[in-house]
Order: C-alpha cells, then structure tokens, then sequence
C-alpha cells in the first residue's frame, strides 16, 4: 500500500475538464475572482462535493468515495468556518483527532508539542475554544488539521479576517511546515501577501476553468512587463505634459507622481528624472500582484 | 473489525466530549428534566384522580397505569434522548463537511453522542423515579421475572435503534430543504401520541389500536413498558418482534439510500 502513497507525482483532475499535477511538496496558489470555484475546488478534491459531470483522481483515489485510506491522508482549513468543538478547550478536539486519525499517543504528543510551538499557542490548549481570538482560533485549527501529519493540505482563505500581524504567523507557519514536512499544499486567498510570500507557483482560475498555471515570475512578466516609478517632487508646479513625455502616468497628485514604465527602461528613465527634475524622493517598484491579477482578467489573453 | 478498540476509544471520545459539552449548558439541561417531571406529574395526577372511585379503567388496575406513567421518565431518557434532529442543522450550515472530511462513520459519530445525551438523562430520569416513588407512595408493580425484565431492556435498545433512525431520516430533509423545523415538530407530536407518551396504546379504540401496532412508533414506548408490566402474551410478543425488525431493517435501508442521494447534493454551504 505505501509505495501507492509516497509516488513523486499526485494527479489531481478538477472541476470543467481541468487537470493540474502537482508535485509532492509544492505549495501552489490558488486565486481568481470571487465565485471563480476556488473553493469548489477545494470541496471537489477533499471529496465533499459530488462532481455531476467528470471524475476527479487525488493520487488514485476518486475523493468522493472517501475511502479511509484517502482521508487520513488529506487535511481542508476553511478559514471561514469552525471545527474545533466550540465549547470545549482545544485539546478535546485533538484528542478525538487522535483516536479519529488512529495516531499514536507517541506520535501525537511530539506533533502537538511541534505545531503549538511554531504557533506559541502552549497556554491555550486548555482555554474552551469560543473564548479564544479569531486568530488564535485559526492557529487551533491548524493543528487539529495537521495533528495527523496529511500529505496534502487544503486551506481555503486561511488568513481571512486576521489582522495583519496575525496574517504575517499564519503565513510563516504554512512556509514553515511546508518546509520541514515537505508536505503538499494547495492554498486560495484573497490577500495577494499571502500568494506572493508562499507559492512559486500560481493557478489563477477563472468561470471553472484555468486561465494561467506556472511560475510566480513569469506571469508578472508576460502580463506586466513594466515597472513603477513613483516620484516625490519639491515642487508643485510642474508642466503636465513634460511629465507625460517621460513615460505612461498612472497617477498624478502633485507633487507625487507615479509612472508606469517597460522593464528596460525603468532605470535610465529614472536616471532621467533624476537629473532634470527636481526630486523629493523616487522609488522603482514591482507592479502590485493584485494590479497584475486585474490585467490577467481584462486582457482575458488566457494561455 | 481489526481494531475494534481503536474504533471504540473513537467513539469513547466522542461521547465523553458530547458530555462535557452539556455541562456547558446546565441550565438549559435542568429546565429541560423539569418538563420532563412537569409532564410526568400531570399525567401522574391526572390518573391518579380517575382511578379514586374505581379499581379498574380500560383493564387497567391503578398499580399498572401509574407505573406505566412513572416509567415514562425513564423511556424519555433511553429511547427519546437524542440530538439527532440537529442534523439537519447541521447539513444546512455545511457543518457536517466537519465529520465527512474526517475517517470517520457519521451515523457511528452521531450514535456516540446520542450515547453521551442517553446517559445523562438515564441517570437523572433515575433519580427523579425514586423521589417520586419516595414522596407520593404511589402503588406501584415491579417486574421480578428475568424472562420479562431482560426482555423489557432487549426492547429498549430496539426502541433506541428505530427512533435513531426515525430521527436520522427527518433529518435527511436537510439535503432537499432548508425548512427541516416544521416536519420535525409535527413528527415530535405525531410521536407523543402514537408511540403510547401520554398513555397506554390498548385504551384506544380496537381498530386504531390495531392499526396502531403495524407502524413503528407503537415500538418506542408502548411496547417496550407492555412487556414490563408483563401483561402480554407470547404470541403477542413474538408479532411485535417481527414487526419491530422489519421496521429496523426497513428503515435502516431507506435511511442509507436518502443519505447517499443526499450527500451527492450536499452542497456544504454555509457559514
């Protein structure tokens, strides 16, 4: 039976005749516009919802049969919802996910003593969870969902609703276990942070069907292929139309200016401003990811 | 059936969680258990009046209707104890994706819990008994036969099963509709009154009562307490068994067939 498990690549069919593989270990970002199927997605491949058309493989397995085998092997997050007991401490779900999961007591204690110290979440295992903070709540699922060490992870919006600073842990902690336990996820998030720092590689989908799956870099450079320049002037007074002639503005509030330029050229345009302006500060950035995601979806070159 | 204490300590956990999840809600526990004794009581009274100037009503002898009525507080704790309506609510609000994403049996996940809610009010429908039979002296039989005494648990845990099931189906309209309440309470009703809760069944009319014993939920509470007070035949047992059983298997089917259509329409939604 293991050798079935431990293959190199796991094949994943999803909704509307798209197929990805991923490999063991990749952490793959799932975005597109809301009610795109991300989720459904997710709820397909974890074998919640039935497929009315087509069949979806997750390593061999077909997950809506939900063969035990297949189960204890996989793992969904849903930042929106609650599957701790709500008026019990933690630790009492982690128990029944012990006996659910048929985890040694050994193996347990070393995970949970692992997982709530990446999270520093030790003093409130005892609390009952609806006394807990929407933060430290979702650090709680993360355990009751990772307790059984699953090859494959899904999260469905796991930072939603957190603070910034919160946002920033949980995204730490996903890079973190991926890292040490080399385990597969497959993440969806509205908060481009989270896709930019966690995943290499995106799945952008769109009405079920997948408009963009590759490298994090490439789709900035095949879909934004300019830089930003943002520039802060002494002075307010300055001739609209000379700025123009620098490069594309897309934004003018003076004395703050900001230019959209193509890649080559973004330093000897800067170098240009720089000696015939008279500049606050100047700033050369990437073009935001969410901005990149807006043309994928106006340009709609899908492919 | 490789690891059946795996599976246990499973299902162990689930209804020690159930329990301490009740002690959250005392209050409404201890309000619930008064109802429980209010309604006894009335009853209790009730008959107790009508058999003041006589020693017989509908073939029963005062010592028989009130120990059917006392132990009506223990049927409630054993056989309606259950929170298996909140199924629906649970398919509704997409919870049950909880339970279905884990390896786990659900209707053995919902029987844990049912476990846990049985217990409890066994232990409190207990104690409430003897106070009652300490402050009011009713008379009262007590079955001494094993024969009837074990027989009298074997149906209690039947009756256990079926309402299990009763309940399991109400609940699967939860897949079709998002208005489960209203079916539920009428079934509440329709089972106060058809399963024997206010009174002993063989009181009705002939042919009601006789219509009465095909359907299931003559077997919940009225049987079960018949074969207590040991009033009943053999033959008359041995047909409540039948009907009984074909009643669990019956149900057992047509439950694991809307639970498989219904969770291809499971949308776990919600939240």
């Amino acid at each position: 039976m293991r050798s079935i498990f431990i293959r190199k690549t796991q094949e994943i069919k999803a909704v509307d005749d798209i197929s990805f593989a991923i490999d063991q270990g990749e952490l793959v970002g799932f975005i597109g516009p809301n009610g795109a199927g991300k989720t459904t997605t997710l709820k397909c491949l974890s074998g919640l919802l039935y497929p009315s058309t087509g069949s979806i493989k997750v390593f061999g397995f077909t997950p809506f049969e939900r063969k035990k085998e297949f189960l204890k092997q996989i793992s969904l997050v849903m930042g929106q919802k609650n599957q701790l007991w709500w008026d019990l401490p933690a630790m009492e779900t982690f128990r029944l996910n012990k006996e659910i999961y048929e985890i040694e007591e050994k193996a347990f204690q070393k995970t949970l003593a692992e997982l709530s110290g990446l999270l520093e979440i030790e003093n409130l295992l005892t609390v009952p969870v609806r006394q807990l903070s929407l933060g430290q709540r979702m650090k709680m699922e993360l355990v009751a969902a990772l307790l059984h060490r699953p090859k494959v992870l899904f999260l469905d919006e796991p930072t939603i609703g957190l603070d910034v600073v919160m946002q920033k842990k949980v995204r730490d902690f996903i890079a973190e276990y991926n890292r040490q336990y080399s385990s597969t996820i497959l993440l969806t998030s509205h908060y481009m942070a989270d896709v930019k720092q966690l995943c290499r590689r995106l799945i952008i989908i769109d009405h079920g069907r997948i408009v963009y799956d590759g490298d994090f870099k490439n789709l900035v450079m095949k879909y934004a292929n300019f830089k930003i320049i943002t520039v802060l002037f002494k002075e307010r007074n300055l001739d609209k139309d000379k700025l123009a002639k620098i490069g594309q503005i897309k934004e003018i509030d003076l004395p703050k200016v900001v230019f959209a330029v193509p890649v080559a050229q973004a330093t000897s345009i800067a170098a240009r401003i720089l000696q015939n302006l008279p500049v606050e500060d100047l700033n050369i950035e990437e073009p935001e990811i969410e901005e990149v995601i807006r043309l994928v979806f106006s340009k709609k070159k899908y492919g | 059936m490789f690891s059946v204490k795996r599976n246990m300590g499973k299902y162990l956990v689930i209804a020690k969680n159930s329990l301490q999840e009740y002690f959250t809600y005392r209050l409404n526990f201890i309000l619930w258990r008064v109802r429980v004794v209010i309604s006894i009581l009335i009853s209790f009274f009730l008959w107790q009046t009508i058999f003041r100037d006589r020693s017989q009503v509908f073939g029963y002898s005062q010592a028989q209707m009130l120990t059917y009525i006392i132990l009506l507080t223990l049927m409630n704790g054993v056989v309606l104890s259950t929170r298996v309506f909140r199924v629906a609510e649970e398919i509704n609000l997409g919870k049950l994706s909880n339970i279905l994403i884990r390896p786990v049996n659900y209707f053995g996940y919902t029987f844990a819990r049912d476990i846990s809610d049985k217990g409890i009010n066994i232990f409190f429908s207990v104690i409430e008994i003897m106070l009652l039979v300490l402050l009011l002296h009713p008379p009262l039989i007590v079955q001494t036969q094993i024969f009837f005494l074990s027989l009298f648990i074997f149906f209690l845990i039947m009756a256990a099963i079926l309402y299990f099931e009763i309940g399991m189906i109400l609940s699967c309209i939860g897949f079709w509709s998002r208005e489960t309440w209203g079916p539920q309470f009428i079934f509440f009703i329709l089972v106060a009154f058809l399963a024997g809760t206010y009174f002993p069944l063989d009181i009705l009319p002939y042919p009601v009562y006789n219509l009465l014993q095909l359907l299931p939920f003559t077997y919940l509470v009225y049987f079960p307490l018949k074969i207590y007070l040991g009033t009943i035949s053999y033959q008359y047992i041995l047909r409540g068994f039948l009907i009984l059983t074909f009643w669990i298997f019956t149900l057992w089917w047509v439950l694991n067939l809307l639970w498989r259509k219904g969770l291809k329409l499971y949308t776990s939604e919600g939240q």
